[in-house]
């Protein structure tokens, strides 16, 4: 059932030339990235640039790099499920056999492994990067903090899922992508700021956003020079290794998921 | 004889509009049976229920006396409205997601693709195919996996008519291999040429329902005129198994009672005086009788 559902979505996807555009620009523009701040030689008092490069520093750094990406990815979901809107395939599929909730399984499956291969470039390039700055390896240090890639992990897909949600809502390709950054950008943002401190945190963008978090040697730098960066308060509240910050994102993705389905079945395809 | 589909007092209602009111029929195995309604009758809304796109408010449907289950789908090949499609992918990719979709080997989409000539085609874009390409592969969709029923709506929509004669040609000989076919249309004349049941839609309820041909058994009319049409008219007012008369065109529009035929009217004139020029004997078509039934 899944490997039908996978075969599916990989004729749908693989073909789909804006897909492989996005995806080519998504990889590129990570690497060109990561490729730019290795060249940058920032050496001040408890901070060095190349450092991020060197285990264990590099897993929060580059998931951090990666999260700025994360975009690209839920504007791919968004048009694969648009697209099943515009060609009215998603009907196609119902006549053909097709439950609801196998609509919604073939197109989890595609973040799904959307998530994988943002996983999979995010690991590749951090242990390259690691093994290649890292003057002393030992089995520790190459280790120490890359759970935090497993966060990253579940930030795609919580971010995939509600690009999902967003756009079976509304049922249309370029209106989903400007509400997603609209709310993602402005609207959550300027809501949260109506709500204490330590309720902020819930809302599902800064949530997800927090999984990967400014790397820590950052924000030494920003407690050391005296920035005053608005973002600060909340990057220094967060907790990346607090399992109920990973547990409600879980929940939130549920939730999601959950009121996908139910609008999908309440839609006229 | 199997009975295929049963649909029994379904109805749907969108808001305050009733698109389909207690609609009951039956479709026997290997009947082409033509759903005819104007636009608006709740055609396309039946067969959306029927092939559970969507569900109705009322009533139920029963496939191979087996009910509703979307097993039972698979057994059924249908087109609704127009083929939706993948524009960017192949018709052999389209065809081969429908092949996974459906658990059918994709072995078959050449033979559905020479079914519709389509198959030199089969490595072209969907969107750089012509209306009439659309609507063929549209059918070579609905044939994967040999299906025993075939759900079609308006299948000859909006084509030109080199197109409406190859997709009806490809019914007709779906339907001589023994298929059910249920097709709905307001091209009269397709269900007169295709079907051999029909089922009349009005304002979502079935007005009338039958065998086409028995619909169509209705009074014949016939044509008459003379050398002497005013002596025609005096003689014709004296005949008692005449239902109606009417005159135009220098000619006389007559509908007899049952039982009486032209050879009747021929010797009735005759037994008065009148030579007949012209007798005809002229079929009302199914139009006129759908035109009658949904004043």
């Amino acid at each position: 059932m899944l490997g039908k559902l996978f075969q599916i979505e990989y004729i749908k996807t693989s073909l789909f030339k804006p897909f492989r555009i996005i995806i080519t620009l998504h990889f590129l523009l990570y690497v060109i990235a990561i490729l730019f701040g290795s060249n940058i030689n920032i050496s001040i008092p408890g901070f060095s640039f190349r450092k991020l490069y060197m285990f264990p520093d590099v897993w929060q750094y580059f998931t951090w790099i990666a999260s700025w990406f994360n975009i690209l990815l839920v504007i791919i979901i968004i048009m694969l499920i648009g697209n099943e809107y515009n060609f009215k395939t998603f009907k196609q599929q119902i006549i053909n056999s097709f439950d609801n909730y196998e609509i919604i399984a073939e197109k989890t499956i595609s973040i799904c492994f959307l998530s994988i291969y943002a996983f999979c470039l995010v690991l590749c390039t951090a242990l390259i990067s690691g093994f290649i700055f890292t003057s002393e390896l030992s089995f520790s240090i190459v280790f120490q903090n890359s759970g935090i890639i497993l966060s990253y992990l579940l930030q795609t897909l919580a971010f995939m899922i509600f690009g999902m949600l967003i756009v079976i809502l509304f049922k249309n390709t370029a209106l989903s992508i400007v509400l997603f950054i609209l709310y993602r950008f402005l609207i959550e943002p300027i809501f949260r700021s109506f709500f204490s401190k330590d309720f902020r945190i819930f809302f599902p963008s800064r949530l997800f956003s927090n999984l990967t978090p400014l790397p820590d040697a950052f924000k030494v730098n920003y407690e050391n020079s005296n920035i005053n960066i608005i973002t600060t308060e909340e990057i220094t509240s967060y907790s990346p290794e607090s399992w109920l910050h990973h547990s409600i994102v879980i929940v939130y993705i549920l939730i999601f998921i959950f009121i996908s389905f139910q609008l999908i079945k309440k839609q006229k395809l | 004889m199997l009975t295929i589909l049963s649909v029994n007092n379904l109805s749907k209602h969108y808001g305050n509009i009733r698109a389909v009111q207690d609609l009951s029929f039956q479709v026997k195995k290997g009947q082409v049976y033509g759903i005819l309604g104007p636009n608006g009758s709740g055609k396309t809304t039946t067969l959306s229920i029927i092939t559970g796109i969507v569900k109705q408010n009322n009533g139920s449907f029963s496939w191979f006396e087996k009910g509703n289950h979307k097993s039972l789908r698979l057994k059924i090949g249908s087109f609704i409205e127009s083929p939706y499609f993948y524009p960017y992918l192949s018709l052999y990719k389209n065809l081969e997601i429908i092949c996974l979709t459906k658990n059918i080997h994709s072995s078959e989409i050449n033979n559905v693709l020479g079914i519709t000539n389509l198959l030199q085609r089969k490595h072209s874009r969907y969107d750089n195919l012509s209306k009439g390409m659309k609507q063929r592969l549209g059918l070579a969709a609905a044939l994967l996996g040999n299906p025993e029923v075939l759900v079609l709506d308006e299948p000859t929509g909006s084509l030109d008519p080199e197109g409406i004669a190859d997709v009806r040609n490809i019914i007709l000989e779906q339907a001589k291999n023994g298929k059910t076919i249920i097709l709905a249309s307001h091209i009269l004349d397709e269900v007169e040429k295709v079907c051999s049941h029909v089922g009349i839609l009005k304002n979502g309820q079935l007005i009338a329902s039958g065998v086409v041909n028995q619909l169509l058994k209705q009074q014949n009319i016939i044509i008459i005129s003379s050398s002497n049409n005013d002596k025609l008219g005096e003689v014709l007012k004296k005949a008692l198994f005449i239902d109606c008369v009417e005159y135009a065109n220098n000619e006389y529009y007559i509908v007899l009672q049952q039982g009486y035929t032209a050879t009747d009217i021929n010797k009735f004139a005759h037994d008065n005086g009148i030579i007949l020029s012209k007798i005809t004997t002229e079929k009302p078509s199914l139009e006129s009788q759908f035109l009658e039934l949904i004043k």
